[in-house]
């Protein structure tokens, strides 16, 4: 079969995840302008095509026009480096998602098409989204603006209490289905229910606080203050101009649908269909929804909620989720050793 | 196994080539001025005020106590996947042992609030 | 692995269990006064001196990593005393001094000492190494305890500097041992060496050695120890210079010893120089000093000189000999550290000058430190005299003659420094007639001492006895 070979494999089912991953990043921005006016009682962006769903095409080709500005005082390697990095670093969490569902003849399920099984599974988003900070914090550093620094501070300081609870909450996943593979989450689920239906209480808590927390990795409210406009006058990247000010955003429209999609993954079964209907592709639309509404969530809370304080921010990490997500941690081994000890 | 990690492998590269190839695209397509720019185009922005010495400063110390109290975490993290997978095998004096462990680090994170590392206020 | 192996490492899990217990208690008592926590930590200790009496502490524990024996017990007392008195001697001082960091001074000493506890056994490189940083992180941080004073911030950093290139060097030498003799046991690797001996395995117990060396500080690593005594408050030095140099001696011999000394061959020139660079050295620098800390600081140096020519004879003789000494320069030195403490106290600041005359003013401390100076100087009847007599006669028997000579000569030398605060407590004049004011604990702490010195100088035979019956059950 031609999937056997693993160049041509990671080709075939990378390239269109990507794909994917960038249309709906894309579409994302041109969105939730949209979304927003509709909350608010305004119209927004409507005149550039139907709707205005080319507002997009329009936008990209502005980002790519624009002159390419560095600031003299910046630390101009640093300053280059650091506008694609971010982008590069969300893209590559969604090598581990598996995106399909096989059936076998015995009703049992196995997850199937993630463009890599790697047996660590887990660790390869929770480690390459952990060097997130990196870029960031360079990007902060090297634009040489007070405010960029603060932003690159704060988010430092975000992103690496919020890591905490995150890698402790993705460990209920990982201890119940007793793998760190993601095709063996997912199998798990399939077979035994979406973690955060089942077990009871645990489930949905990590459930909750693995979202929170991956919407503090990607600088979303209510966790945006190391961007906070109306403060510090957009962070880290108020000296980019053109594409590399475009890499910015999309890169958090992008991390913010990964996000979404490693918390469908983790907690909502993945490609699971609760129904058994349809043919094995199906498992990929079903993937694609339940990211979605995680996405379309995740704006909600943006135009509903208010933002954080900083001091606010460290105390819900520091003071609550730490020591829920330990507790959740030891929860779900006594949940494992009850239902399968020996 | 090894086709896994060239799996991935090749997707990093895949997706290490979308920002380049957006960077490459703009270069092709940004406006370039002909004449000698302005050096005022290359000042940092401070709100419209020129601006008043470099950013480069000392910064407030806490963030420094919140990055320790990171490593510590993070390192108790890494001991504790190891223990997640062989929770199955080693029965309930797994739970014993992590639960003492863990509750070591209840007490230093304890300490840590009580004394205020990461209040902000 | 089942809980009742743990049995051997009774001591320690009551220093744990002790120090995460006040720990709690700290948290919870509101902010002023918190006496409690000090005496809670003595009970700690005294608790842990009683466990080397009742408990069952032999055996091997931690999948062989760590073996209790007679040294074992006898090496514990010695730390266990030594945090003992550093913390009796700061109750007085603490909660006046530094009342919203009580509880954090006695924490880290309790951890230095859990750490020191462990090294007291150790017979694999990766607990060795864990155990030495466990006994020296809290250190660092002690050091830099007075932390609005510059000296202490000088001092506290040359610590932590020389504390962590020593940390990757000792390292780096274990992971040569490691690599060429394919095991992290002692044991394993000291047969290598007999089997194998290669140049690069001596050159990893060099660097292993150096990097002990400057925990010890002994020349030409002791650049660390004037200033960081100087500026560290003076009853963390009565640990400092007491407990974690014994804990190094004890490395040391755990390292080295084993296996018929195969590894001791391999750095034994190394050995005898730094030994014979510490004793000469130091004593000189000791002759100009004019800040009892400093002087005290120099004496230690020498001290250590002492301590490597007993480790470098190899023997029964000379490791009971090793063993004696600790005991006694533990009470000699701890209590000189306290006169000083007491002396600060009242208002002095650590000169000479700040003696001058004290015996018209307390005959206790003035008599106390004049014991306590001869001892050091190993002069008869008090401790040190037959601490060093011990460990010459062990390294004359080894045949290093020319050691000893140096060693004796360097002593007889050395009283002149210590004479010179003598002459300022006796013959020096002062204006002030008022009593020094001491709390009960600085009292406790120089009287338990002061018998401990008397007591051994006069009749050290039992003392003898248990170092030598220790020295035969790790040697065998």
């Amino acid at each position: 079969m031609i999937l056997d070979n693993p160049y041509l494999h990671a080709l075939i089912v990378g390239l269109p995840l990507l794909a994917v991953a960038l249309t709906v990043a894309g579409f994302g921005v041109f969105y939730e302008r949209r979304f927003a006016a509709w909350i608010q009682l305004r119209r927004g962006p409507v005149w550039v095509g139907p709707q205005g769903i080319f507002q997009i095409v329009a936008d990209a080709l502005k980002m790519f026009q624009k002159e390419d500005l560095v600031p003299a005082s910046a630390d101009q390697a640093i300053f280059k480096l650091a506008s694609w990095f971010p982008m590069f670093l969300a893209l590559s969490l969604l090598a581990v998602v598996p995106m399909g569902a096989v059936e076998a003849e015995d009703g049992s399920w196995t997850a199937a098409w993630a463009v890599s099984s790697l047996d660590v599974g887990i660790l390869w988003p929770l480690a390459l989204g952990g060097l997130m900070v990196f870029p960031l914090w360079a990007a902060g550093w090297s634009s040489n603006n007070k405010y960029s620094l603060l932003s690159g501070m704060r988010m430092v300081a975000q992103g690496i209490s919020y890591e905490i609870p995150m890698v402790l909450t993705a460990m209920v996943p990982v201890i119940l289905a007793g793998s760190l593979s993601l095709d063996d989450i997912v199998t798990y689920q399939m077979n035994h229910g979406w973690f955060a239906v089942w077990p009871p209480g645990p489930g949905l808590v990590a459930f909750v606080i693995f979202f929170l927390t991956s919407l503090a990795e990607a600088d979303r409210v209510p966790f945006d203050i190391p961007e906070a406009e109306s403060e510090i006058v957009g962070g880290i990247t108020i000296e980019y101009s053109g594409i590399r000010m475009g890499l910015f955003v999309l890169t958090e429209y992008a991390h913010t649908f990964v996000a979404a999609a490693l918390t469908a993954t983790l907690f909502l079964g993945g490609p699971h269909m609760p129904f058994s209907v349809g043919p094995a592709w199906m498992g990929v639309v079903w993937l694609l929804g339940k990211t979605l509404f995680l996405f379309f969530v995740i704006y909600w809370i943006r135009w509903t909620w208010l933002r954080y304080r900083a001091d606010q921010l460290m105390d819900l990490a520091w003071r609550w989720l730490v020591p829920v997500s330990l507790g959740l941690v030891m929860l779900s081994a006594v949940w494992v050793q009850l239902m399968e000890g020996k | 196994m090894l086709d896994s990690w060239t799996q991935a492998l090749v997707f990093l590269l895949l997706s290490f080539a979308v920002p380049i190839a957006m960077l490459v695209v703009g270069m092709v397509l940004r406006v370039r001025s002909r004449r000698k720019t302005s050096p005022i185009k290359h000042e940092i922005y401070e709100c419209g005020e020129e601006p008043d010495g470099p950013a480069w400063i000392r910064f407030h110390p806490r963030y420094y106590v919140v990055a320790l109290v990171f490593v510590l975490f993070d390192v108790e993290a890494a001991f504790l996947f190891p223990w997640a997978l062989g929770i199955r095998d080693n029965g309930w004096l797994a739970i014993a042992d992590m639960t003492l462990f863990l509750g070591i680090l209840v007490i230093g994170w304890a300490y840590a609030v009580r004394k205020g590392a990461i209040q902000w206020q | 692995m089942t809980w009742t192996d743990l049995a051997p490492l009774g001591v320690e899990l009551i220093l744990l269990a002790g120090a995460l217990s006040l720990l709690i208690v700290d948290l919870i008592l509101p902010p002023g006064d918190k006496r409690i926590l000090g005496i809670g930590t003595l009970g700690v200790f005294l608790a842990g001196l009683l466990a080397t009496w009742t408990l069952p502490l032999d055996g091997l524990a931690l999948g062989g990593a760590y073996e209790g024996d007679a040294m074992g017990v006898f090496l514990k007392r010695v730390f266990l005393l030594s945090g003992a008195l550093a913390v009796l001697a700061v109750q007085g001082h603490g909660p006046k001094a530094w009342p919203r960091r009580q509880g954090e001074y006695h924490q880290l000493i309790l951890y230095s000492v859990l750490g020191m506890s462990l090294l007291s056994g150790v017979r694999d490189l990766i607990l060795l190494a864990v155990a030495f940083e466990l006994m020296g992180v809290p250190l660092y941080a002690l050091a830099a305890w007075q932390k609005r004073d510059a000296g202490a911030a000088e001092g506290a950093l040359k610590l932590y500097l020389t504390g962590a290139v020593s940390s990757a060097a000792t390292l780096y030498g274990f992971s040569v041992l490691y690599g060429l003799s394919g095991s992290t046991r002692i044991a394993d690797v000291a047969a290598a060496v007999s089997a194998h001996p290669s140049p690069l395995l001596a050159l990893g117990a060099t660097v292993a050695v150096a990097g002990m060396g400057f925990k010890l500080g002994v020349v030409p690593f002791h650049m660390w120890v004037p200033d960081t005594y100087e500026g560290s408050p003076t009853p963390f030095i009565a640990f400092l210079s007491v407990g974690p140099k014994a804990a190094g001696a004890a490395a040391l011999v755990q390292l080295l010893l084993p296996g018929h000394g195969a590894l001791l061959g391999t750095v034994m020139e190394l050995f005898l120089v730094l030994s014979a660079a510490s004793l000469v050295l130091a004593t000189l620098m000791a002759l100009p000093q004019s800040n009892v800390k400093r002087l005290l600081a120099f004496s230690g140096i020498g001290h250590m000189g002492i301590l490597l020519m007993a480790i470098a004879t190899g023997t029964v003789d000379g490791l009971a000999s090793l063993l004696f000494y600790l005991l006694g320069y533990l009470f000699t030195n701890a209590g000189a550290f306290v006169v000083v403490h007491a002396i600060r106290e009242d208002g002095g600041d650590d000169s000479i000058d700040s003696f001058n005359g004290l015996v018209h003013r307390s005959w206790f401390l003035s008599g106390a430190m004049l014991l306590f100076l001869l001892s050091l100087a190993g002069v008869p009847f008090v401790v040190g005299f037959w601490a060093k007599l011990f460990v010459f006669m062990a390294a004359w028997q080894a045949g290093f003659e020319w050691l000893v000579i140096l060693g004796a000569l360097v002593s007889v030398l050395s009283l002149f420094y210590y004479l010179r605060v003598a002459k300022a407590m006796f013959m020096g004049t002062t204006e002030r007639r008022d009593e020094v004011p001491m709390h009960w604990s600085v009292r406790l702490a120089v009287s338990i001492c002061l018998i401990a010195i008397t007591g051994m100088g006069l009749y050290p035979n039992p003392f003898v006895a248990v170092a030598e019956a220790a020295a035969k059950a790790f040697l065998g």
